[in-house]
């Protein structure tokens, strides 16, 4: 059930709480992972915070069918960016987007929703895409994402690799609605 | 109008149309006729020429008949043989109309139909018939002159258009006839011959009218009409057309701009009209920035010139690279109180522009001078918006957990040890036989090498790449490409091409002629590999092959002013898909430790104390030790072990709640609170740090046995317990171990 902005205000202050957590997050350019319970109002915060504080946020669905290949999320992060650039097949997807967010005089600001789906996507989305991912957020300071799933975002990853994984995304909660 | 090809028109009325088109083509874009010209054969070519020249034929007569009846009814020109009846009137005109007409043909269509003569012999012959069928038995030099000055002149603004801007050849030319027929018919003649000549071959005759689109105002809509838009042999510059060009583009901005890139690559001698309009048009798009970033790029597109204002270009364009080098620098810090700073430099820097680009000649100094009122508002908004926010969170958040630090905006503490350790095998007389940097995750190694300019002799240049960057990792051919820009671009010499570098030959013979140079100047460069894992992760792949291996290993023996060093949280004895200490057979290791109580209390009470950015002193943030509340610098230590990262997520946890509750000094309450924030802000790295990293059987068993009791037995397996010591997560008390950091305990307790 979609909640109006009112009825969003009206929430506890947990939710209150999260918003203003994830606000001041972003603004001082660290990432989030907003981690929802069930039920929880996560999406309808995602579009408050959109509409009313961070207009420049791009918002990327898993659950969009186009997003199930590495290149289709790629070229769904690059449209959430504003570029106009295709992005080629892999591996020079990588390439592209890395490239692509590094000219930019700024930080782009990214949503990914429902991001559990990677669990189920870990022969398509390897440990390059999160090397990159890795790299633009925190060696490059030209991604900031918010990442909303329903566990954690360091229990989804690939766990074998031996990389530094996404370490630093602020961890941010919502309860579900009592 | 898209007209009939010029092989098709045949002397049929339904042509035309198409005819005249191709007729007025040929007088005012002669190029254009010419190439079209071109692509035909010989027989196609003779064939439009003859039809051409039918089309044209009624418009010979007819203004000749009309030529004839002002020069000889109105004016009353003296004829060589007057005539007394009608008939005979009639008879003399008539013969005088063909002869023009014949001699008109002959120039026009005898001789060879190539690309290059056909149009100048079809303008000349077309004129000189009018010209004759209107002159012709006459016997004043005057009307002769004038009728042959016309011809003349048209037929030389036709044969003379492939230099359409070097108007003084052919002005020298038409002198030159001039002269020629004042000398050998009269003095008068040549000088009226001479002058229509030049009013035609510069088109003159448009002058006049050419002020009506551009005054007062500039009507973008009348463009069309004027000379320049569709005759491409105006010789004379005109007024006003800079800003109607400028108005015609704000209109129709796709047309507008290839309009003026035709003129400024096509037409000499509106060139500079052009030029100016681009300008005006690039200042009037900087007033319009959001970012004022751009302005750089806005900058390299400004039209220079030798002469006029153009002639500031390179000083105006320096101007502006300054404002955007400030914007961007500002775009990048987060921090509000170093944001507020940069934002008034920025601010101080446009008020500066205004004041210089006043001394500009115009249109500079106005078009600028407008810009830059919009730009100050730009800066003005960014500064009272980071001057609210410094206002409303009076301790600045400077502290920053996970990423490497940026040490000129962020709370960093130099690693004089790690540092001083680098710069001792950097320097060995022997050459340094490579480095590993190893060190726990979490614990500074990416900050450590990014900020190593200003800590290491200035004689060292680092390059840091990134095992993360896909540019790096995607191929082989990939990473050569990426260490051949940035080893060019570190020694900044156009010598090193980094294009010949594409295979692993290629880069070894590069590296070589680098080392090269660092021998002769002194110097030495610092190659670091960060997370050199993913090179073991692609050679497992075969993304890279073992010959990379090897090609390192003969670079680190044969480069001495080049060390490599390779960090990341494995030592090379770990590595799974290729016999690493084969390879780095002499590699030294450097271990990153944890902080020390003086770090630690350094990064607390002086966070930016290494930033070079803060030119005023007391305005670098600071940090009294009271701040923290009694002992809070050892009390931080303390709950984060000294592990860096998490050092910074409990004071940036701190100074976040402290602005939130508006205090200026830490309680046991806030610390409190603090801690089991970063307990959830930081799940992340707390969960890596205990459970992602316990992959031996029964190791996360044993950690989390911790939940429920404080200290627990040594672990009995070998393994274990060096897996467990390696991890720096225990300590001993009695003969038993406990949880090392306290926050890992807490988050166990509460998360694990």
């Amino acid at each position: 059930m979609a909640l109006n902005e009112g009825d969003l205000d009206a929430l506890t202050p947990d939710w209150r709480g999260a918003r203003d957590s994830i606000i001041r997050h972003l603004r001082q350019g660290h990432s989030v992972n907003l981690v929802v319970e069930p039920e929880a109002p996560g999406l309808e915060l995602i579009a408050q915070i959109k509409k009313n504080y961070l207009p420049a946020l791009g918002l990327v669905d898993l659950n969009d069918d186009a997003t199930i290949s590495r290149q289709g999320l790629v070229s769904a992060m690059l449209r959430a960016c504003g570029s106009p650039t295709l992005a080629p097949p892999e591996p020079e997807d990588l390439v592209t987007f890395t490239l692509e967010l590094r000219e930019r005089p700024a930080p782009a600001f990214l949503a990914l929703l429902h991001f559990d789906l990677v669990a189920t996507r870990k022969r398509q989305y390897e440990i390059d895409l999160f090397a990159a991912l890795r790299d633009l957020i925190t060696e490059k300071r030209k991604l900031v994402l918010l990442i909303h799933s329903q566990r954690h975002f360091i229990e989804l990853l690939p766990s074998d690799h031996p990389l530094s994984s996404i370490t630093d995304l602020k961890t941010v909660e919502l309860p579900g609605r009592s | 109008m898209t007209p009939k090809p010029l092989a098709q028109i045949r002397c049929i009325r339904l042509d035309h149309k198409a005819a005249l088109w191709w007729l007025g083509l040929l007088y005012r874009r002669p190029a254009r006729f010419q190439a079209s010209l071109k692509t035909l054969s010989s027989a196609q070519s003779r064939k439009a020429a003859w039809a051409l020249y039918f089309h044209a034929l009624a418009y010979i007569v007819g203004l000749s008949v009309v030529g004839r009846l002002v020069v000889f009814g109105l004016w009353g020109s003296a004829v060589k043989q007057p005539a007394t009846t009608l008939d005979e009137i009639f008879l003399f005109h008539f013969k005088q109309i063909a002869l023009a007409l014949g001699a008109s043909a002959a120039v026009a269509l005898l001789g060879r139909n190539d690309g290059s003569s056909l149009p100048v012999r079809m303008g000349g012959g077309i004129i000189l018939g009018i010209a004759l069928g209107i002159v012709g038995g006459s016997v004043e030099g005057m009307i002769i002159a004038i009728a042959g000055g016309l011809a003349l002149g048209l037929a030389l603004g036709i044969a003379l258009q492939p230099t359409t801007g070097e108007s003084l050849g052919g002005v020298l030319i038409i002198i030159f006839a001039g002269s020629a027929f004042a000398r050998l018919v009269e003095i008068p003649v040549g000088i009226a011959l001479g002058t229509s000549a030049i009013i035609s071959y510069l088109r003159v005759y448009y002058l006049p009218v050419s002020w009506w689109p551009a005054w007062p105002i500039p009507h973008e809509h009348w463009y069309r009409y004027h000379p320049v838009a569709w005759d491409d042999l105006c010789r004379l510059p005109f007024p006003g057309l800079s800003r109607l060009l400028v108005a015609y583009a704000e209109t129709a901005p796709e047309k507008g701009e290839q309009e003026i890139t035709r003129l400024i690559h096509a037409y000499p001698s509106q060139k500079q009209a052009a030029l100016k309009a681009k300008l005006i048009l690039l200042a009037r798009k900087a007033a319009r920035v959001t970012d004022l970033s751009q302005l750089d790029s806005l900058a390299a597109r400004l039209p220079e010139s030798k002469i006029g204002s153009l002639a500031q270009t390179p000083a105006l364009r320096g101007l502006l690279d300054e404002i955007a080098q400030l914007q961007t620098r500002l775009n990048a810090i987060t921090l509000p109180v170093l944001r507020e700073s940069q934002a008034e430099t920025l601010l101080g820097k446009i008020q500066t522009f205004r004041h210089r680009i006043a001394k500009f000649r115009q249109p500079l100094a106005g078009e600028f001078g407008r810009a830059a009122k919009h730009w100050l508002e730009l800066a003005q908004q960014q500064w009272r918006q980071a001057k609210r926010i410094t206002s409303t969170e009076p301790t600045p958040q400077v502290f920053r957990a996970g990423d490497p630090i940026n040490h000129e905006q962020e709370a960093f503490v130099p690693r004089y040890g790690v540092v001083g350790d680098l710069e001792k095998q950097i320097m060995l007389a022997a050459g340094c036989p490579g480095l590993v940097l190893y060190g726990r995750r979490r614990t500074g190694k990416s900050t450590i090498l990014r900020n190593l300019s200003g800590f290491l002799p200035a004689t060292v240049t680092p390059i840091i790449i990134s095992m993360q960057d896909p540019e790096a990792f995607t191929s082989l051919a990939d990473w050569i490409s990426l260490l051949a820009r940035r080893l060019s671009s570190a020694l900044g010499s156009p010598s090193f091409m980094p294009e010949a570098a594409t295979d692993l030959s290629g880069i070894m013979r590069m590296l070589a002629a680098c080392n090269a140079h660092l021998e002769e100047t002194g110097k030495h460069i610092l190659l670091a590999f960060d997370e050199y894992e993913n090179f073991d992760r692609k050679l497992g792949e075969k993304v890279f092959s073992l010959d990379l291996l090897a090609t390192l290993r003969e670079s680190i023996f044969a480069h001495r002013n080049l060390t490599w060093i390779f960090a990341g949280s494995h030592e090379i004895t770990e590595l799974k898909h290729a016999e690493w200490p084969s390879y780095l057979v002499s590699a030294r290791t450097i271990e990153v430790p944890l902080f020390t109580i003086a770090e630690t209390r350094l990064l607390l009470t002086e966070p930016l104390k290494f930033s070079p950015l803060y030119k005023d002193e007391s305005k670098r943030p600071r940090f009294a030790p009271g701040f923290w509340g009694e002992s809070g610098v050892e009390r931080i230590q303390h709950e984060g072990g000294g592990w860096p990262h998490l050092v910074q997520l409990i004071a940036g946890t701190v100074v976040d709640l402290s602005n939130d509750e508006d205090k200026r000094q830490v309680d046991d309450g806030l610390f409190e609170r603090a801690l089991n924030q970063a307990v959830v802000s930081g799940h992340n790295v707390l969960y890596q740090l205990l459970r992602g990293e316990s992959v031996l059987p029964g190791e996360w068993d044993y950690l989390s046995a911790f939940r429920a009791r404080e200290t627990q037995p040594l672990p009995g397996e070998e393994a274990l317990y060096v897996s467990l010591r390696r991890r720096l997560l225990m300590a001993e008390e009695n003969n038993e171990w406990h949880l090392r950091v306290p926050l890992m305990a807490r988050w166990l307790r509460q998360r694990g």
